[in-house]
């Protein structure tokens, strides 16, 4: 298999972190992640995706980046894909990341897990289908969202590259 | 230009001023710890808005070695000196006196090698910082990790992004040899403690 990690294409896309992107097909999201979580929905009925960079669990208050926070992130979402005539139950959603950098020398408790829980937690609350996922560990990852297949490459330091 | 403003740049002059003055004194420090081989130089110290921390500080797409220090206390931050893995090997070489090793993985005595770097370019640093704003800052022992850049910093801005929707960031940049190299020393303080650092450098301005 090609990893599409390998090298940057016209096409490719990256969301920072606290960042949304809706984007039809052709054309893959990527994001580079350690505690942080990425939620991808995807359409096949529209041929088109959204990844948001999720950075924390929850928001204290109104936030002007809805994608920064997991509780906020997936209404948000919804709404991009409502937009165009998209439900819910028409949508496949997947996690990536979470991972816990520092081991048990992290300052901040498990972050990377409270963002994965609070992320799945968000998705089953608005009725969107989880169908994948890949999280936890102590390694990073770099992700390629792929728009034309609703398929997530996935590259990280302590394994190889996989795909879900 | 308003208040605030004026302020805001105030602040990040001063700012600017304490970060020089602890990288010359950690410059000091690698001076004498790698035998005048390297020497620091404050590059920036900016404000930078969280979607764009990445592709500003452009880690690239490839891991990178680093030595990550945590500030304990309630005011604490990160330390992270981070290295291309081509430099990270001719550093350890260079301290340890040995041919470079191509790895796949890292010796016991090259992350030895590494984390004593680490431990006394961060004290040099913390220890400059503390002096100037009467603060007692106690550094970690320091960590090892291989990892994307970008994936290690989110952790360690942590202690900005709950409060904060930018983030700031002071970077040194290393001269080895008299040559640019692929090194960095990111320094993130928590929001507590970066209004402690800004408090007492306004007392003194």
């Amino acid at each position: 298999m090609v990893s599409c990690l390998t090298e940057q294409r016209r096409d490719e896309i990256n969301v920072g972190m606290g960042q949304a992107v809706f984007h039809r097909e052709p054309a893959q999201l990527t994001a580079i992640l350690g505690s942080c979580v990425a939620i991808t929905m995807f359409s096949s009925k529209l041929r088109a995706g959204m990844l948001s960079h999720v950075v924390l669990p929850k928001a204290v208050e109104k936030t002007a980046y809805p994608a920064k926070f997991a509780d906020t992130a997936v209404p948000y979402m919804l709404s991009a894909f409502e937009r165009h005539g998209i439900r819910p139950g028409e949508i496949v959603a997947k996690i990536v990341g979470g991972a816990c950098m520092f081991g048990k020398n992290s300052k901040f408790l498990d972050i990377g897990d409270c963002n994965a829980k609070a992320a799945a937690k968000s998705l089953e609350d608005a009725s969107v289908r989880l169908v994948a996922s890949d999280i936890g560990g102590a390694a990073g990852r770099r992700i390629c969202f792929d728009l034309t297949t609703g398929e997530i490459v996935i590259e990280s330091s302590a394994h190889r590259v996989r795909t879900i | 230009m308003t208040e605030l403003a004026c302020s805001e740049d105030l602040k990040l002059r001063l700012l600017r001023q304490l970060f020089a003055s602890a990288t010359h004194d950690a410059s000091a420090a690698m001076c004498r710890w790698t035998n005048s081989l390297v020497s620091l130089t404050l590059d920036e110290v900016c404000e930078i808005p969280l979607e764009n921390v990445c592709g500003d500080l452009n880690f690239g797409d490839e891991p990178l070695t680093m030595v990550v220090l945590n500030l304990e206390g309630e005011a604490g931050g990160s330390l992270l000196l981070m290295f291309n893995e081509e430099s990270a090997r001719g550093l350890a070489a260079s301290l340890l006196d040995a041919p470079v090793h191509h790895g796949p993985g890292w010796s016991e005595l090259e992350q030895s090698a590494l984390n004593e770097t680490g431990n006394i370019l961060g004290c040099a640093y913390v220890n400059a910082i503390t002096r100037l704003i009467d603060y007692s800052l106690v550094p970690s022992t320091p960590n090892f990790v291989v990892d994307y850049g970008a994936s290690v910093l989110q952790e360690a801005m942590l202690g900005q992004v709950a409060l904060n929707d930018s983030v700031l960031i002071g970077r040194t940049r290393f001269q080895h040899r008299n040559e640019e190299v692929s090194w960095w020393l990111l320094f993130v303080p928590t929001v507590a403690l970066r209004e402690v650092i800004e408090r007492a450098l306004l007392l003194k301005a």
